[in-house]
């Protein structure tokens, strides 16, 4: 699915220069469960932007799907990403103006060869999947923490793509919530999807294949858990 | 996707309702003015623009180069030039002649003095004027014919059809010799031939009574039509010229007929270097002003253009306003970019939406400015003495125009934060409190900065334009404008009969003294010019020669410098017969342009022509075209022919009496003469009118910038001070106190007003200097004025923020690092 080769990413200033990731090695293959953990300011999120091609490598390779794309234009990379990632965020990042049905639909709306009557059937059904189809016309403040995550992965998934990222997704939940979120995923998983999720729980990183630890930018261990 | 932008835009316009509202307040006060110019302007651009067929119609106007160099630029020119224009220059294809004249216009009991236009025969299939009735080519066929606007046929006729009825008009006939009596007083009967539909207000004609020249009224004789190449007697000119031919040509051609035809009494002096011409388009006439004995007031082309720039300033201002708050609220929307970005948006799509939502906001600004306009307008068209509001739907392109131009402005708005928003970068803005995008910091203070640039600039114009407007109307003018009525009429009376009621009225109640004279302060419509040059003097100066009674000096209050004023009791003062020479009083200008001082004036002669003046007496000057003209050095002498003005000088507290006296001794003394009087002080008021009125537009649009201008300032300190909260609070725990934290904020906002400051006054000093120059009297730019409205200015942007600044200030230290 996914491989990094000797991947590096440096931040500059005028003064301080700031090696986020240090010669990174990872492969991903398809239909994996990943977890990234690691103490804060290791790397983690950084690693999850450039996997999700929304930040690009200062050296080394990144390929995906059998395609090098560390040197690709953002378009390039936008329309990439549209069609192949879906993102679960902390903090939800729903859209206050918009609505619950609205908030899904938009992963949708810049999707131009899906037509309107496709769209809103992939949300509907995409919202009764979540168990949130009841909350359709709520807009985002009026749901619970568990609701909007689900609102999230909502949208996440319903533009089908092959891979989903998880940025911390059960950190502002609590834990009996969280471990629900965590089933939706195990079960996304189940389906075929291709997850990686960077997370502090080490029983939420349990539920994955595989975990990598980072340290100051580099993996350091990987530990593959068994299948049960 | 246009209604998920749509959507968008509602939303965000319901849930951010201080941004909106400033937004849209903002848009739609400056849009709301710049409509309202909009029809101002419009209004002004339209005169006579509805006469059909004028593309090639020219007014021919005369400016007189005096001996001297004086200039002398009037609407007008003497009357035989057309025919001659006519005869002999290929290309000019038709010429009418139109002369309005004061005339007494009697039917039945009903007596009015009027303005009767008296024209060529062809003047209606020149100027198509609408004809209510009769055929415009045979209307003013018959010689004592007269053609009725609509309004006067029903004010001398009722509702009856006054076509065949007949109208008794008299006038005075320039050449009326003063032994001549009946000649004053002749009436002429002229029969209805057609009635025209009242012309619209934006028309620099006068078309109520219309006769042609052929007719026994007209005041000037054959003779004067075929030899008066120096004089105009209120004649204008009109020409079409053929398809495709060039003025410049025509006036070319016009040269060698001048240089034939005008006697200028000088063989150094050459007709065409004596009488300069131009072609005005007829649709440019009303805007070409500061001319001689324009028909109607000329409006200001400075001012036309001065209030689009103010209203393109204005929106400006508005659009700044949308930049900045826009971009300062980025970072309120940095998440929801970051995330269509990270669902698969591309740049320009999110461009797409910015732009829609910013012309989403403008077009409800437009609905609430067209709203104001409406509400507005009955005051506007009140204070502008004009009708000139639209009925859009009537008027589809003006709608369509002013709905276009908001889109523009929309797009205008929205074009730098859609680029800026655009470009965020999603992994940074997905953090829960997003990053502000870099440099958009340096372009909010551009756009402050450039918002109080207008600001201090059109405050500093204000202060200067009302200045000068107080200047105008406190200056010692040279002579009293207070409790003096002035009578039109006279001009038809003959000189015996000007004399007898002159004589009557000094005796009445409340009246303190009477002057005849050919000319008033004020009217600028006639001007008597001559050329004459002091002895051992070879310069030839251009005089006004003022025909007075002895009284006009202290009727006037003018003030004697040197000698004596002129007397009915001494022979070489009252002399008719000139060639035996004169006395006369000079005015200090006239002193000086001779190059004596006023005691040296005294006793020195004057050569006009053949005929020889000797100066008894120097007068103060007397600004009597008001400021914008200098004083023209004048010639006062006793000549009771040529008197077309009677001055009556009342006492203020015996004012009604004495106006009923004047009216009842007119009544009876000139039964067949309408009498036309009007206070002095009115007409010194109506040659301020015009710029006060433009003044207080001016005041109340810069008003409107300014306020626009601080809603703007005042929603980004709202919208800043979300960011500046933790600065705040890590201040304080630093040690800063709360009037350390204002101060620091209000010399924030201090310093980009107080660099608009050294951008405004270079360009306010440049632009009102030059506006100044337009007065010839004036007030001096004061350094003071532009102190004044710098402070203005930084006073009003620290009223603005100061309260949310001390909110921000006093706010508790723990909260404000809590909110990161």
């Amino acid at each position: 699915m996914l491989s990094l080769k000797h991947l590096s990413k440096v931040y500059r200033t005028t003064e301080v220069e700031t090696t986020a990731l240090r010669e990174v090695d990872l492969e991903i293959a398809g239909g994996e469960f990943v977890a990234i953990m690691g103490p804060s300011g290791c790397g983690k999120s950084t690693l999850l932007n450039i996997v999700g091609m929304l930040d690009s490598p200062s050296s080394g390779e990144y390929w995906f799907a059998g395609h090098e794309i560390a040197g690709w234009s953002e378009s390039q990379l936008s329309d990439l990403r549209k069609n192949s990632v879906g993102f679960i965020f902390q903090s939800f990042n729903l859209v206050d103006e918009l609505n619950v049905f609205e908030n899904v639909e938009l992963a949708l709306l810049y999707h131009k060869d899906v037509s309107a009557r496709d769209r809103k059937a992939r949300v509907r059904q995409a919202l009764e999947r979540m168990k949130v189809a009841h909350r359709a016309k709520h807009r985002p403040q009026q749901l619970s923490g568990g609701q909007q995550q689900r609102v999230a992965i909502a949208r996440a998934v319903v533009s089908r793509p092959k891979l989903l990222l998880a940025d911390e997704p059960t950190g502002n939940l609590d834990s009996a919530t969280g471990e629900e979120v965590m089933q939706l995923l195990t079960e996304l998983n189940g389906e075929g999807a291709t997850i990686v999720m960077v997370t502090h729980s080490r029983p939420h990183a349990e539920y994955a294949h595989r975990i990598v630890n980072l340290l100051d930018g580099s993996v350091v261990t990987e530990k593959v858990r068994m299948a049960v | 996707m246009l209604r998920h932008y749509l959507l968008m835009a509602m939303r965000g316009f319901g849930r951010h309702r201080l941004y909106s509202f400033i937004n849209v307040i903002g848009l739609s006060v400056a849009l709301a003015c710049a409509i309202l110019i909009l029809l101002f302007v419009r209004d002004q651009l339209s005169y006579d623009d509805w006469i059909p067929d004028t593309q090639n119609l020219y007014r021919l106007d005369v400016t007189w180069h005096m001996p001297g160099g004086q200039l002398l630029p009037a609407a007008l020119s003497p009357f035989p030039v057309l025919n001659a224009m006519k005869a002999e220059i290929p290309g000019v294809a038709a010429v009418t002649h139109v002369v309005p004249q004061q005339m007494t216009v009697t039917a039945g009991g009903r007596q009015f003095p009027q303005t009767v236009t008296v024209v060529d025969s062809n003047f209606l299939r020149i100027f198509r004027l609408p004809l209510l009735e009769g055929d415009p080519a045979r209307v003013l066929a018959q010689p004592e014919s007269v053609v009725l606007s609509a309004s006067m046929a029903h004010k001398y006729f009722g509702d009856s059809d006054p076509v065949g009825k007949l109208l008794r008009l008299s006038g005075a006939p320039f050449e009326c010799k003063p032994a001549e009596r009946a000649c004053f007083s002749v009436i002429h009967t002229l029969r209805v031939s057609g009635v025209l539909r009242d012309l619209p207000h934006n028309t620099s004609l006068i078309a109520d009574f219309v006769i042609p020249n052929t007719s026994q009224a007209d005041e000037i004789s054959p003779q004067e039509k075929q030899t008066g190449w120096t004089s105009t007697y209120g004649n204008f000119s009109f020409i079409r010229l053929a398809p495709g031919i060039d003025p410049a040509t025509v006036l070319r051609a016009l040269k060698p007929i001048l240089d034939r035809s005008v006697d200028t009494g000088s063989k150094f002096l050459s007709g065409s270097g004596l009488e300069h011409y131009s072609l005005i388009p007829l649709r440019d006439v009303h805007l070409t002003s500061g001319k001689l004995g324009e028909m109607r007031p000329a409006g200001s082309r400075t001012a036309v253009y001065g209030f689009m720039v103010i209203a393109v300033l204005i929106v400006l201002v508005a659009c700044c306003n949308f930049m900045n708050l826009a971009t300062a609220r980025a970072t309120l929307r940095a998440r929801e970019i970051g995330l269509r970005k990270v669902v698969g948006a591309g740049r320009t799509e999110l461009a797409v939406q910015f732009l829609v939502e910013a012309v989403f906001a403008t077009l409800v600004a437009l609905a609430v400015a067209l709203s104001l306009v409406e509400i507005l307008l009955p005051l506007y068209d009140r204070f502008l003495g004009e009708p000139v509001g639209a009925h859009y739907l009537r008027d589809w392109p003006l709608l369509g125009g002013i709905v276009c131009g908001a889109i523009l402005v929309g797009l205008l708005s929205g074009v730098y934060p859609a680029m800026v928003l655009s470009g965020f970068r999603p992994a940074a803005t997905l953090k829960t409190s997003g990053s502000a995008p870099r440099g958009s910091g340096l372009l909010r203070s551009t756009l402050v900065v450039g918002q109080f640039v207008v600001s201090i600039g059109l405050g500093i114009a204000a202060i200067v334009i009302f200045r000068q407007i107080e200047f105008a109307r406190t200056l010692d003018l040279g002579f009293d404008r207070n409790d003096i009525v002035v009578i039109k009429s006279v001009t038809n009376l003959n000189p015996g009969a000007r004399e007898q009621i002159a004589r009557m009225l000094s005796a009445g109640p409340g009246v303190t003294g009477t002057a005849l004279s050919n000319a008033v302060p004020f009217d600028t419509g006639w001007s008597n010019n001559v050329v004459v040059h002091a002895d051992g003097e070879s310069q030839n100066v251009s005089i006004h020669l003022v025909k007075t009674s002895p009284e006009f000096p202290s009727v006037y209050g003018m003030r004697l410098l040197a000698g004596r004023l002129l007397s009915r009791d001494r022979g070489q003062d009252l002399s008719a017969d000139w060639s035996k020479g004169k006395n006369v009083l000079i005015n200090a200008m006239a002193a000086r342009r001779f190059g004596f001082s006023a005691e040296e004036a005294v006793g020195k002669t004057i050569d006009l022509g053949t005929i020889r003046l000797t100066v008894v007496g120097v007068l103060n000057d007397a600004l009597k075209e008001g400021l914008r003209n200098p004083v023209w050095p004048a010639v006062f002498l006793i000549d009771p022919a040529d008197y077309g003005f009677l001055t009556v000088k009342v006492r203020g507290d015996r004012l009604p009496e004495a106006v009923a006296f004047i009216d009842r001794t007119w009544r009876s003394a000139a039964p067949s003469v309408a009498m036309q009087r009007y206070f002095m002080s009115d007409a010194f008021q109506d040659l301020l009118t015009a710029d006060q009125r433009q003044g207080a537009m001016f005041v109340v649009f810069v008003t409107i910038a300014v306020l626009i201008a601080c809603l703007g300032l005042f929603g980004l300190v709202v919208f800043t001070a979300e960011r500046r909260t933790k600065e705040v609070g890590i201040r304080k725990i630093s040690g800063a106190r709360t009037a350390d934290i204002v101060r620091l904020m209000l010399w924030r906002i201090s310093v980009p007003v107080l660099l608009a400051n050294l951008i405004a006054w270079p360009l306010a000093y440049y632009y009102l200097h030059r506006w100044l120059q337009g007065y010839a009297y004036r007030i001096s730019l004061d350094p003071l004025y532009f102190v004044a409205a710098g402070a203005a200015a930084l006073l009003i942007a620290w009223a603005t923020v100061y309260a949310n600044t001390l909110r921000l200030a006093r706010a508790s230290p723990v909260r404000a690092l809590r909110y990161e």
